[in-house]
């Protein structure tokens, strides 16, 4: 009771309802603008936050996810053009509303929708996350071995077209982490007798040069040869649905958050596959299937309540084990480290009043969502037309900074200018880099758990194969491996099978 | 999409780093004593060892598609005009960040910012709308100076030649 009361005070203190709005506002606006991703807004808003109290940069940093995760609805339905990969299924019927003159309803429907979708994500989140943490404190250096192992797996599940490619990147990411001082022994590591590279590449410096650089190198290069597409967008409301027709779609709108919530406490899935397995669900199941993706509104409810979703149901492997399901959360993660807050079993009984105040600041970035949407969204209108090579000069000044305030250190500037252009090389050569992030929020934990599980065994692997848990989670991760390598194969053997059958 | 020869010349290069890597891992990095304890080399050892398998996997694979497909791997390039003006923005770009850090140390954050603004909007976007470039430059500088040294209190540097702020 003293924790919630705690809790109360830090979540409604002024700092916080401010910073819970602010990062509302700046995800709305990053995630409605397409191609800027709340990703880059996270990595931009996270140097803030050292200046912050930590319930305060914790509201800041949720906000920005989830009004991220929402505002990419605004230029899926207005324009046609998902404002994150999250709203892609949402272009489906969302836009087809818009040319049908229904843009306000689908706007509103898709706020409603949203918020219902994420506050029973928290529910769920809130019921089964201290469940899994009170199992997981029993966990030893091999069980977290294992369930770190688990959690790079997910690569699998990031690595976008190619999976040899994710794991490339995956592994760039865990060596770039061994650069440095080691933690254990202290010995140098590929630091080439250099005091600056003794704490080796920052994470978050390493996150704004991956994410935002080699953005902004792309909108520069689509700007100059003239291909940038002209946002028209019209000057529209939001019209919040009827309670009958929420209550009409009430049952599909609760099995879209429970399918959203379920992918999302799954490591390496992620938004869009629950908006696009929603829609799939709700077409399969409507009475008027031939009406989507021509402006049923269903089409709208089904991903936008999946999509929001997920920001619960991945909440709970990251508070509970630490274990980051995707790269807006891997941010969310170093955030909680920053301050102190180190995700686990021991993060329930060492800070119970800050877990509270982050289930508080969730339902009031739902409340801001809601409220910037229906008061606010014809300035999103005016914000979708802003040229975005201006925003891209903009991002450059900002990710300047925002390394620089990590620890006020100008070779923080440079890293994050190299780590940038390594960052675009990599998107042009097609490997992904989120499996790198992956990598580098892992790494360090991966290596010092079985360093530690070895020295406790003195060299023996029984330690990982006696433990039910840790066989459990190497388990889980084979069995991720095997699913997403037979996803990849899968196309491979139906485009034979066309082959061999010409008239199929 | 020139993806076979991209994917070799990636495979090779990242093999190249993958196998300096270890060498200079193996040379510099003591090994553990053994008994359990596994030491600071093993792991990023490991790492490159994997990095140079799973590159030269990504070049066997580029070698084998190439036989195997229909056009004997038939790969379109961007026109020279493209592929020059992509470089001339990403090199900018990079150069600029660079600049930026060091001249945010030694003119402050004040000087340095609108001149970073000044020479994107010149040399990348090739701007010559003098009432855009000012308005930006004097925008960002303010609002930044604003937003995160005064509201956020973070720590702008004020230079060392020229100290402003």
């Amino acid at each position: 009771m003293e924790a919630l009361l705690t809790a109360l005070s830090l979540a409604f203190s002024f700092d916080a309802l401010i910073a819970v709005f602010i990062g509302t506002f700046i995800g709305l606006v990053f995630g409605s603008i397409p191609g800027l991703t709340f990703t880059v807004a996270l990595a931009l808003v996270l140097p803030v936050t050292f200046a912050l109290q930590p319930a305060t940069a914790i509201a800041l940093l949720l906000g920005t996810y989830i009004g991220g995760m929402t505002g990419g609805s605004v230029s899926a339905i207005l324009l046609g053009i998902p404002g994150t990969p999250s709203a892609a299924a949402t272009v489906l019927d969302g836009y087809p509303m818009t040319r049908l003159g229904k843009a306000s309803l689908a706007l509103g429907t898709a706020v409603a929708v949203s918020a219902i979708g994420g506050l029973f994500s928290l529910v769920v989140m809130m019921l089964s996350v201290d469940f899994v943490a009170k199992m997981a404190i029993r966990f030893g250096p091999a069980e977290i071995f294992a369930l770190v192992l688990f959690g790079l797996s997910t690569i699998c599940g990031l690595a976008e077209k190619s999976l040899l490619r994710g794991l490339i990147a995956g592994v760039i990411g865990l060596m770039v982490m061994t650069i440095g001082l080691d933690q254990l022994e202290g010995v140098q590591r590929l630091t080439f007798g250099s005091t600056t590279m003794l704490q080796g590449v920052n994470l978050l410096v390493a996150m704004i040069g991956l994410f935002a650089v080699p953005h902004v190198i792309s909108v520069f290069n689509t700007y100059r040869l003239d291909r940038q597409t002209q946002m028209q967008a019209a000057d529209v409301k939001a019209e919040f649905p009827s309670f009958k027709m929420l209550k009409q779609h009430f049952g599909l709108t609760m099995r879209c958050a429970a399918l959203g919530t379920g992918i999302g406490a799954i490591p390496g899935t992620g938004g869009p596959i629950a908006a696009f397995l929603a829609y799939d669900h709700a077409r399969r199941f409507s009475k008027r299937p031939d009406s989507f993706g021509k402006g049923n509104v269903e089409g709208v409810i089904a991903p936008e309540t999946a999509n929001n979703s997920v920001t619960g149901g991945t909440m709970i492997p990251l508070l509970s084990l630490g274990i980051p399901g995707d790269p807006a959360t891997a941010i969310v993660l170093s955030g909680l480290l920053i301050h102190g807050l180190v995700p686990g079993p021991m993060l329930f009984i060492e800070h119970p009043a800050q877990i509270y105040a982050i289930y508080l600041a969730i339902i009031l970035a739902y409340i801001a969502v809601v409220v910037i949407q229906f008061f606010g969204i014809r300035m999103f209108v005016h914000v979708l037309r802003i040229p975005p090579h201006l925003l891209g000069v903009a991002i450059i000044v900002m990710c300047g900074i925002g390394a620089f305030a990590i620890r006020n250190s100008v070779f923080d500037v440079y890293t994050m200018g190299i780590v940038g252009l390594f960052g675009y090389i990599m998107m042009r050569a097609g490997i992904p880099t989120t499996p790198v992030i992956l990598g580098l929020v892992l790494g360090p934990t991966l290596e010092r758990e079985y360093r530690t599980a070895m020295t406790l065994s003195e060299g023996k692997f029984d330690i990982f194969y006696t433990s039910p848990a840790a066989l459990l989670f190497f388990g889980l991760a084979l069995l991720i491996v095997v699913l997403q390598s037979m996803a990849n194969l899968r196309p491979a053997s139906e485009k034979a099978a066309l082959k061999e059958k010409p008239n199929a | 999409m020139p993806s076979l020869v991209r994917d070799r010349v990636t495979g090779l290069v990242l093999l190249a780093i993958a196998l300096v890597w270890s060498v200079l891992v193996y040379k510099t990095i003591p090994p553990g004593q053994g008994d359990g304890d596994v030491g600071a080399r093993a792991f990023p050892l490991l790492l490159g060892l994997i990095l140079a398998g799973l590159s030269a996997a990504m070049v066997f694979a580029s070698l084998w598609r190439k036989s195997h497909a229909p056009d004997g791997g038939r790969i379109e390039i961007k026109p020279a005009l493209e592929r020059r003006l992509e470089f001339s923005i990403v090199a900018s770009v990079v150069v600029s960040i660079i600049a930026y850090g060091y001249l945010m140390q030694k003119i402050g954050f004040l000087l340095a910012t609108p001149i970073l603004v000044t020479t994107l909007m010149m040399a990348v976007l090739k701007s010559r709308n003098w009432i855009t470039i000012a308005s930006m430059a004097a925008g960002l500088t303010l609002g930044c100076w604003l937003i995160f040294g005064k509201l956020l209190g973070a720590y702008l540097p004020r230079g060392t030649w020229i100290s402003l702020g």
